[in-house]
């Protein structure tokens, strides 16, 4: 089997961001760039398969700024077999249509069996991209995904619905949107950062793709930093019912809760 | 922290690989295993799992083949977030002596497990309860019966023995008494521990760190002739050729150890409020800070000097020796200047100070003590005569 995983390189979610003099992004020093949480669970799920089935290969994409490219080292460190930057002017504004046609391009080419996004990415939380890449590809659908196998004919997909999990059956290509999971991501390992290392990651120009770069998009009016949090209160000494009445007043009065 | 060097660059990969594991194993869980004195079995397999201690490993034995450079900023890291490397370093450096003077079937049947993960070396019985620094002194015997040898003696501080499934085990082959040449007549065996069973009598050591290290008791445990590595009577020598990784590797942790302290006073000394301003504002806090971090960046230097020497096949002995002298005696003073800057809550456990603390403060004592290192500077360096 065949496997994409479509990945967005997103700040760390360590990072304390700042909003830019302009208000229409983040500043980008000193942030630290990772691979957009549930694009992780993504790779780990294309990963157990092939760790089940040796024949699988897995891909990765992303269309990104160069420095996107940590993201797709960091993804072969963990196991993927190849990796693919888009890039091209402006592609740090692009919107999330524009690039759902990009990489539809890339997987007309690649020609993939399953294609694999993270459900939303950690710094826009659109959760846009994948079914846009669907919708373009005129692929199935399945979204919050945590497992999938190849059965007869297809791919038995499990998504996650309140209070446990619905099967359903892809009996050819689609595009899967994938929720987090019980396993967690793997680590890159060792061995699998000197592979990575000398691993060739070829880039396309966006511009050449021939993909529709126009068409609706999101534009960013302005950002601001949320309302600074007033710093809690700790009630530590002195005896614990008199602490209790105390809180229990607070919570009534003060914060209105109770 | 400012002052990146030239490797702390060059090594980024390795740093922020190993650091995404470490983040998972913050201060409380370092602090409970601590608490609990557990062994920290998740977070060592977590290193072992992504391939980490299989870094010294040849590629063709299943390792990554890297340098010890880059092995020690491994370690270097685990520290420097917080963590205890000693839980499992020597299982990146145990096996040096197997696969230097290991038979190609030994390399062979061993290494690949070694660098899975599946098999444990990480413990070396070298030291004895009578022969401490003197090496060549150690009486545990290992007596040659046909393709076996019986072997019978005590060994102490033998660290992870009850986390390996392999022990290289150093023994006497020829009694002292009969040799010309006393750097001569001890062996290295390779122990399969399951085997030895009941010929083996572990005892825990209680210490003040969380670091597993028993008394050993051999009785009739038999090795059989096929374990016995290299040549017979040369173990002592082959032990020493591992020295020189290992003093590099400790003196790493050392520094990873001294930057976590200076990471933390600083950071302490910016945030504490006394008499009206910040404490770092004073010079007495502000100074010790300065000459520790000094001390640190010396020390890193005479690391990679070493480092950069072994990695290229060159004789390093004097180099490694002064590394980790420079780097345990920077760490240590780094922990006290640490603890001073944070006043009383440097003794609360939850500030993890006093826990890197009593950590550290192992590393001048072992695995040699640096008088010792002293004493071999002052004699193979400086050709001053023998002292002992
Ligand atoms: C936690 C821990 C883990 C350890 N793990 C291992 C292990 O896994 N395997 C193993 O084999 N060993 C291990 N050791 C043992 C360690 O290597 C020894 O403790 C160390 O080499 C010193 O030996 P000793 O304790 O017998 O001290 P001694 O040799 O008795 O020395 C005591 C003191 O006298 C000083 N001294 C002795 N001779 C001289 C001299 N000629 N000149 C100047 N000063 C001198 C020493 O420097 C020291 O200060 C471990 C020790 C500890 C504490």
């Amino acid at each position: 089997m065949k496997l994409l995983v479509c990945v967005k390189q997103v700040p760390d979610s360590t990072v304390r961001v700042k909003v830019a003099g302009d208000q229409k992004a983040i500043v980008p020093e000193g942030v630290t760039w990772a691979i957009s949480p549930y694009d992780e669970y993504a790779i780990e799920l294309a990963l157990e398969h092939k760790d089940a089935n040796p024949g699988t290969t897995v891909g990765v994409i992303t269309v990104g700024p160069p420095r996107a490219r940590d993201a797709l080292r960091q993804a072969l460190a963990m196991g993927c077999d190849d990796a693919t930057l888009v890039t091209g002017a402006d592609v740090e504004t692009l919107g999330g249509l524009a690039t759902a046609r990009a990489l539809a391009k890339v997987v007309d080419e690649v020609t993939p069996d399953l294609v694999l996004c993270g459900k939303q990415a950690s710094d826009d939380d659109q959760g846009f991209v994948g079914q846009a890449l669907a919708e373009t590809l005129g692929w199935p659908h399945v979204a919050i995904v945590t497992k999938f196998v190849a059965s007869d004919g297809g791919t038995e997909i499990w998504k996650e619905v309140e209070g446990g999990h619905e099967v359903w059956k892809a009996s050819g290509p689609a595009v899967l949107t994938v929720q987090k999971s019980q396993k967690d991501p793997r680590y890159p390992s060792l061995p699998g950062i000197m592979k990575a290392k000398k691993k060739e990651i070829p880039e396309k120009d966006l511009a050449s793709l021939g993909a529709d770069l126009g068409g609706p998009s999101v534009e960013i009016r302005a950002m601001e930093p949320p309302p600074a949090r007033k710093a809690g209160r700790v009630m530590k000494d002195g005896d614990p019912k008199a602490l209790a009445a105390e809180l229990a007043k607070l919570l009534r009065d003060e914060a209105r809760v109770l | 922290m400012t002052g990146m060097t030239a490797h702390d660059v060059e090594h980024a990969d390795i740093r922020s690989a190993v650091g995404e594991i470490c983040r998972g194993f913050g201060d409380p869980y370092w602090r409970a295993v601590d608490q609990a004195k557990r062994y920290p079995v998740e977070f060592v397999d977590a290193l072992t799992k992504a391939g980490w201690l299989a870094a010294l490993i040849p590629e063709e034995y299943g390792g990554s083949g890297l340098g010890v450079g880059e092995a020690s900023v491994v370690l270097e890291e685990i520290q420097r977030q917080g963590g205890n490397a000693a839980a499992c370093h020597a299982q990146m450096y145990v096996m040096g002596t197997l696969l230097r003077h290991g038979s190609e079937e030994q390399k062979r049947m061993y290494l690949p497990r070694i660098a899975s993960g599946e098999l444990r070396l990480q413990a070396f019985g070298v030291t004895e309860p009578t022969a401490g620094s003197e090496t060549t002194r150690i009486q545990t015997m290992a007596v040659r019966h046909g393709d076996r040898y019986i072997v019978n003696g005590q060994k102490i501080w033998t660290s992870r023995f009850l986390q390996s499934d392999l022990m290289l085990l150093l023994a006497r082959t020829t009694p002292y008494d009969e040799l010309d040449d006393k750097t001569k007549g001890l062996s290295v065996f390779l122990v399969d521990i399951k085997v030895a069973g009941d010929a083996i009598e572990a005892r825990p050591i209680d210490t003040m760190i969380n670091h597993n290290t028993n008394e050993l008791f051999i009785r009739d445990l038999a090795i059989p002739a096929q374990n016995l590595i290299g040549q017979e009577g040369m173990g002592f020598r082959y032990i020493l050729d591992g020295w020189n990784a290992e003093r590099i590797l400790i003196g790493a942790e050392c520094i990873g150890d001294a930057r976590w302290f200076i990471e933390r006073a600083v950071a302490y000394a910016k945030r504490r409020i006394v008499f009206g301003r910040a404490i770092g504002q004073n010079q007495g806090v502000a100074l010790p800070l300065a000459r520790a971090h000094a001390n640190t960046e010396a020390a890193d230097l005479m690391r990679w000097k070493a480092a950069r020497l072994f990695d290229a096949g060159t004789s390093c002995g004097p180099e490694a020796n002064m590394a980790k002298l420079l780097a345990s005696e920077a760490s240590w003073e780094a922990a006290n200047v640490c603890l001073d800057t944070h006043g009383g809550f440097g003794f609360a456990t939850e500030y993890d100070v006093e826990r890197k603390f009593r950590e550290t403060r192992l590393y001048t004592v072992a695995p040699i003590n640096n008088n010792l290192v002293l004493a071999y500077v002052a004699q193979h360096v400086l050709g001053l005569p023998k002292s002992y």
